[in-house]
């Protein structure tokens, strides 16, 4: 699944390190999402979509 | 668990597989002299050949607490990965090892090396998840 992961990110200024400890993981598992190593489960990705507040869709592309 | 930064989770978790293994390990060593000097028999021989069996069970339960508490579900994803590749491996050597004492073989494993084993092969799998999921510096 494709994802605009780190291009949000980079709007709001945040490094990984950033990210991850406002979704409260670790930064390897930002990395392997952003990357596409890891697909996040339903509730990790809305609570990822809503921190961007940005609808799902927006954030996560299938393909 | 597998990088740098640690949950509540992760760290309960490896104090406790740490106080497990120290256990194993002292219940393997005074069991094998307790049975060396008194060679006892029936359930008590039983009851001293379950003993090491205790922390055995206390380390997989931890890895089930873990799983419970984590909230990183991408590091809850590797624990797993890990542990079932310590499974495969463990069940694939000691099929081996039984087949081949069907066969004739006449051969001993200590079976104080297959929990080992099983964690080298734990062990090893975290090692190689670590390797190929670090991240690059600068990100």
């Amino acid at each position: 699944m494709n994802n605009r992961l780190k291009v949000l990110r980079a709007e709001n200024g945040w490094s990984q390190a950033d990210l991850a400890n406002k979704l409260e993981v670790s930064r390897q598992s930002v990395y392997a999402i952003e990357t596409g190593k890891y697909d996040p489960s339903l509730p990790l990705a809305f609570k990822i979509a809503k921190l961007f507040g940005k609808q799902i869709e927006e954030v996560f592309q299938d393909g | 668990m597998f990088c740098e930064w640690k949950s509540a989770a992760a760290k309960r978790y490896q104090l406790t597989v740490l106080i497990e293994m120290v256990a194993y390990t002292l219940i393997i060593f005074g069991v094998q002299v307790f049975v060396g000097h008194h060679h006892p028999a029936g359930a008590e021989l039983y009851a001293l050949a379950a003993l090491p069996t205790f922390p055995i069970i206390g380390v997989l339960f931890a890895v089930g607490v873990y799983l419970r508490d984590e909230h990183d579900e991408y590091q809850r994803d590797l624990m797993v990965k890990c542990v079932l590749w310590g499974t495969a491996g463990i069940l694939a050597l000691t099929s081996f090892l039984g087949f081949l004492h069907s066969f004739g073989w006449t051969g001993e494993i200590s079976p104080f090396t297959e929990f080992v084993t099983f964690w080298l092969l734990v062990a090893a799998a975290k090692v190689f998840y670590k390797f190929t999921n670090r991240v690059p510096k600068g990100e």
